[in-house]
């Protein structure tokens, strides 16, 4: 067990150790970091779907008489929805527009202009681009992943209000996901100084409360899949956490988001509050392509319920990486991020103790 | 504390002695049977749905396997004809035409239920209990029924005849499958599941026990039974109380049925022993199709009345929490290439994954479709050269020549990054396909295997699970 272990290795005439005291934290809710304003989306929020499916059918050279056919009223049309379904070209041929987003007519969809976003200054350049942090007041922050996807409905929200995206992504994965553990080691969590922060997944899923929180001092295997386990130094100053070096985080997820989550160049920013839980802002540059999967995979049925266009998605995504350009074509393969967290206090032991199924 | 409490404890403090190096090896005792169900050349094929071509996101992840039925080497159905006499073949001329014998070569492992018979050309044919068993010329696809491919059941692709059929989403395909022929009268499926042919006790029944690689007898609860390997009277069990394997209580006034008596016990329980063996169930089972009880005892066994084929080499072991997984002799963890569907409610995280599906392994046979470092890092499990389909294993044959082996559709592998005996370091890897990705390039229909995914799909590798 390795939450307040301090004390009991004292108690135990244990000889002093190296880090005196270990907290371990599941993470209870994790988000995009959003901070949607009025007036963000200069070219207004992007259409909602029934709407977006009629601009994309003009794109694609239907005449009005030709969508008007397609059926008025409530609700999508069945043959505007198969046009859809089916809207790529390939050598004029219609093909799934998920599996070909390059063969669809970019829709061209509004993205963010503001002066906030959460964040880091990742490259440490400060550019027109560059937004400030609306907590930190942090200038040079690298966020285009906020830029890309708030100016879509389902992904509009602040840290109180969840986004629409983010908050069914977590509905449905906070009950069948295995968890993911924070542990935080250190000398003393009550002065500033050195600690470790280390990255786990564990084999359980979530435990929740009746009312669906996540419920606290809860027991956790931790998963010893070497893929999910990741080890970052950092220091606390006045109750925050932060990284000494920009580090790389690695957390197997779930297809339904990304099978993988994935992020370099990582700063944070997370909070020991008075309640012993953990909250806060992680950013670093994330591969779009796990994040596009996570969108495409879903179909028809994921874009009309949840996401809007997804291949006008997988345009904003490209157009806005910012890192890790591919040496031959120039295409950045990774976008700036900012998530959010909240976590809360449990136990953890190593899984390879015990073996239950 | 609850009796049933202390018993599950005692169940779970046996599994963490035994578990010292966080696995367990299947012994897998068979008790009633010392030889597996089908000899070579003869396999088993999950028939209907239970192929797996009926992708949709609830479907997917319980997939029936309520018929099993015995099939040739190809995987095709197995038939028996009502009119043929015990050990004789009736069925020649237009009849054969259609029907076509199942031949079975000159060292066919015959022995229990299999046998050859002489065909009036001279030709050997395989029979199961002394009737001469059949293809039928209709069948295309591995789980065919009188003609009805399986594949209908699922997106529009071309079964094994080259014929379009099924529904689906992707593309243009047509909604829906065509009506089901009905199979000619006086012909039956030669099934090798369910099991009928065994008289037994009102409750207990023959399940499927993957985890044992067995048709197993199990009680009125589906739970696992297991037979104690010593004849009656059998001694007290040696068992640390309060002991996690309960005696197969029988009614007081139960009579013995067909090979099921009734034992007498000291403290005046009454237990089913099978076969002159008692009968036990382990509280560290908690649902039907566990075997947890698996070399927890010297003993005991799963009480299995039709062992499965298992490679020599492979084997079967507890890992450390997805169940039992596939693994070397060495205990490496065997892996399988799979089809991702998209998981509503992030099914795809729960215990053990997705189901396997037999279609969409065969879709993507021995090819990987991956390359680079991907490629350097996954290894076929090789199948020796004279290996021949048996069970539920078949043998591949590699663009080089070389034989791989395949479980329930699905070519097998093992993965560089396991380092150690139930390391799981593979499963869950992913190969996304969009076009936008290098990989993709000039791929005009990417890894469409055979599903109806809606979305873009993606390839993964999966733990191999029995």
């Amino acid at each position: 067990m390795s939450r307040f272990c301090g004390l009991v290795c004292l108690l135990a005439g244990f000889a002093a150790p190296a880090t005196a005291e270990t907290r371990t934290f599941v993470v209870g809710w994790f988000s995009q970091a959003t901070y949607s304003q009025d007036g963000d989306c200069p070219g207004g929020v992007n259409p909602d779907i029934s709407r977006q499916y009629v601009r994309n059918a003009h794109l694609m050279g239907f005449t009005k008489e030709q969508i008007a056919a397609f059926g008025k009223g409530k609700g999508l049309p069945d043959s505007l929805r198969s046009l859809m379904n089916t809207r790529a070209r390939i050598d004029g041929k219609p093909a799934n527009p998920y599996s070909y987003p390059s063969a669809v007519v970019d829709p061209k969809l509004n993205a963010v202009s503001a002066r906030y976003a959460y964040g880091f200054d990742l490259d440490g350049a400060a550019g027109p681009k560059s937004f400030e942090d609306p907590e930190t007041h942090e200038t040079g922050v690298d966020n285009e992943l906020a830029r890309a996807l708030g100016c879509m409905r389902s992904f509009r929200g602040s840290l109180a209000s969840r986004p629409t995206y983010w908050a069914w992504a977590w509905g449905q994965l906070k009950d069948s996901q295995p968890a993911w553990l924070i542990t935080l080691s250190a000398p003393d969590f009550t002065k500033d100084g050195p600690v470790t922060i280390t990255f786990d997944r564990a084999l359980e899923h979530l435990r929740s409360n009746a009312d669906g929180s996540p419920r606290a001092d809860a027991s956790y295997r931790i998963d010893p899949d070497p893929r999910s386990h990741n080890v970052l130094q950092g220091h606390i100053k006045g109750g925050v956490i932060s990284l000494d070096q920009p580090g790389a985080l690695h957390l197997l997820q779930n297809p339904l988001v990304a099978p993988e989550f994935k992020l370099s160049k990582v700063k944070m920013r997370l909070s020991l509050r008075p309640d012993g839980t953990l909250s806060g802002i992680i950013g670093g540059y994330q591969p779009w392509a796990d994040l596009y999967f996570g969108f495409a995979a879903g179909g028809p049925t994921m874009e009309v319920c949840i996401t809007g266009d997804i291949p006008g998605l997988y345009y904003l995504l490209k157009k806005h990486a910012d890192a890790d350009p591919d040496p031959t074509t120039g295409q950045n393969a990774s976008i700036s991020a900012a998530y959010y967290l909240e976590s809360v206090p449990v136990f953890a032991v190593d899984a390879k103790q015990t073996v239950t199924n | 504390m609850s009796r049933g409490a202390i018993f599950l404890m005692t169940a779970m403090r046996i599994l963490l002695q035994l578990t010292g190096a966080a696995v367990l090896i299947l012994s897998g005792v068979p008790v009633f049977a010392s030889e597996t169900l089908t000899p070579p050349g003869i396999t088993l094929q999950v028939l209907g749905k239970g192929q797996g071509y009926d992708l949709g996101k609830q479907s997917a992840a319980a997939l029936p396997r309520d018929r099993i039925a015995f099939a040739d080497a190809r995987g095709m159905t197995l038939y028996t004809h009502r009119n043929d006499p015990p050990g004789k073949s009736a069925c020649t001329d237009a009849c054969a035409k259609s029907w076509l014998p199942a031949v079975a070569p000159t060292d066919a492992q015959t022995g229990g239920a299999w046998s050859v018979v002489t065909r009036a050309d001279g030709k050997r044919q395989w029979a199961y209990k002394d009737k001469p068993l059949y293809t039928y010329v209709k069948d295309v696809d591995p789980g065919s029924v009188g003609g009805n491919s399986p594949a209908r059941f699922g997106a529009r692709r071309k079964n094994g005849a080259g014929v379009f059929v099924g529904g689906g989403i992707r593309g243009a395909g047509a909604k829906g499958g065509a009506a089901e022929a009905p199979l000619p009268a006086d012909w039956k499926v030669a099934l090798a599941y369910p099991v009928t042919d065994i008289r037994m006790p009102a409750g207990f029944a023959v399940k499927e026990v993957a985890d044992a690689a067995a048709f197993a007898l199990v009680d009125w609860r589906g739970r696992t039974l297991y037979a104690l390997d010593e004849p009656l009277p059998a001694p007290a069990l040696d068992c640390q109380r309060p002991c996690a394997w309960q005696p197969a209580a029988a009614p007081q006034l139960a009579e013995a049925m067909g090979d099921f008596f009734v034992v007498g016990r000291d403290d005046g329980i009454k237990q089913w022993a099978y076969k002159g063996r008692a009968l036990y169930t382990f509280a560290g089972d908690l649902a039907p199709g566990d075997a947890n009880g698996t070399g927890a005892h010297p003993k005991l066994a799963v009480a299995a009345v039709a062992p499965l084929f298992m490679p020599a080499g492979v084997t079967l072991r507890r890992s450390l929490n997805q169940g039992y997984v596939l693994t070397t002799a060495q205990g490496m963890t065997l892996y399988r290439r799979d089809g991702y569907i998209f998981q509503s409610g992030g099914g795809h995280s729960l215990h053990r994954g997705q189901p396997p599906r037999p279609a969409v392994g065969r879709d993507i046979g021995t090819d990987a479709h991956c390359e680079g470092q991907c490629a350097s890092e996954w290894h076929p499990l090789a199948a020796p050269a004279d290996a021949r389909p048996q069970g539920f294993w078949d043998v591949a044959t590699r663009p080089d020549g070389t034989k791989q082996w395949v479980y329930q559709g699905y070519a097998l592998w093992t993965y560089d990054g396991d380092k150690k005996p139930g390391d799981l370091n593979g499963n869950d890897t992913f190969m996304y396909a969009f076009s936008d990705l290098p990989h993709m390039h000039g791929a005009k229909a990417p890894l469409d295997f055979g599903t109806p995914m809606d979305g873009a799909p993606a390839l993964y590798w999966a733990i191999a699970i029995p």
